[in-house]
């Protein structure tokens, strides 16, 4: 589990070009959007191709994601749970 | 004055139905001139869109003072034009047009990738025809237009006053963030996804970049979202010429990572071009450059 977030940190911040950030910086139970790590709803689409691409999860609900994406623990969470790849 | 789209369009309900009744009745001709009709009433109550337009000709394209007077009658009438032209073929008078397919081979190209794809269009010529277009190239080929909210709600009122037609093909920005959920399903589906690139409304998040000489506010998303999402990106325009011919334009474009402002840049100058070819239809009826005081 905890590999899993370390790797979902590097990924977000490779894939989301979050220069400002180190994996350290990013605590687990930070919030991905709004005052957290500001993220918007582009960002939010990357996240998705990028569940989908690695983990082989397919979002489609947008409440369900906005719970998903409460921060790297819940995230890492559902694709422990979920995950086909 | 804001310069961005107040999100109203004057009377579209009502004039659709005169439209419609017109075509079926009395023939597109009839239509076309049925639209000298309420031009003067625009060019006499809308103030705000007459300034708009007469800037755009005499400070933009630098038209004399006659010229950019009497281009915003003709430009108000070849926008009548074309929602004349758009109600004929939506009502089955397809075969009244004749039609150019240029670059067509770049879109048939972007959807052999399998990735879906990004057409950035502006509100110039008749970009809604895109999809007649399309149903010719491929019968999987589908688009999926983005708009906004207060867009929609003017859309639905007068398509469903028309024509009884689905209206699945539109995603609707939203504040809960659903239309990622659908933008990333029709990618998925090998859809286009068409985005206008030109007008924002006040929410939006803007980025600039110079048009026709000066600075204007573009919407960042459709770039963003074009420079991040590694699918095609074309600049896609449906332009009206004489006898009821329509011209598509798809121009590939090279897209760098992350690079939002460059994209837009080249949107600009490609927004030129098609401005050059046909400067009367420009149709963003308002303060565009918001210059005017």
């Amino acid at each position: 589990m905890n590999a899993l977030k370390q790797e979902l940190k590097e990924n977000i911040i490779e894939q989301l070009n979050l220069e400002e950030f180190t994996v350290e910086d990013i605590d687990n139970d930070d919030a991905l959007f709004g005052d957290g790590l500001g993220l918007d709803s582009i960002d939010a689409l990357e996240l998705i191709v990028m569940l989908d691409k690695d983990y082989g999860i397919k979002l489609t609900d947008p409440e369900k994601s906005k719970e998903i994406f409460q921060s790297i623990n819940v995230l890492a969470e559902y694709i422990t749970e979920h995950r086909t790849k | 004055m804001a310069a961005e789209w107040d999100g109203k369009s004057r009377g579209t309900v009502f004039g659709f139905k005169v439209f419609v009744f017109f075509i079926k009745n009395f023939g597109i001709r009839a239509a076309y001139a049925l639209m000298h009709l309420p031009i003067p009433y625009f060019c006499l109550f809308s103030r705000k869109n007459v300034r708009g337009l007469f800037y755009y000709f005499r400070k933009r394209k630098h038209y004399s003072w006659f010229q950019s007077s009497l281009n915003i009658y003709k430009g108000y009438y070849q926008f009548g034009q074309t929602l004349v032209d758009r109600i004929a073929i939506q009502s089955g008078l397809r075969d009244k047009y004749t039609y150019e397919f240029d670059g067509i081979e770049n879109l048939k190209e972007t959807l052999a990738l399998n990735k879906g794809g990004i057409l950035i269009s502006a509100h110039v010529g008749n970009f809604e025809m895109a999809q007649y277009f399309f149903n010719d190239l491929d019968e999987e080929a589908n688009i999926s237009i983005v708009i906004t909210d207060q867009d929609h709600e003017n859309i639905k009122e007068y398509v469903s006053s028309v024509i009884n037609r689905k209206q699945d093909n539109f995603i609707i920005v939203k504040d809960d963030m659903s239309h990622i959920f659908e933008i990333n399903a029709a990618l998925t589906q090998n859809k286009m996804v068409c985005i206008s690139g030109d007008r924002y409304m006040d929410v939006a998040k803007t980025i600039e970049a110079s048009l026709l000489g000066k600075q204007a506010k573009f919407p960042v998303g459709p770039f963003l979202l074009a420079t991040r999402l590694e699918v095609p990106v074309l600049f896609v325009y449906v332009m009206r010429e004489p006898k009821r011919h329509y011209h598509l334009y798809a121009r590939k474009v090279a897209v760098t990572r992350r690079d939002a402002s460059g994209l837009l840049t080249k949107y600009t100058q490609s927004l030129e071009e098609i401005l050059n070819q046909y400067p009367l239809q420009w149709f963003n009826f308002y303060d565009f450059w918001d210059d005017i005081d």
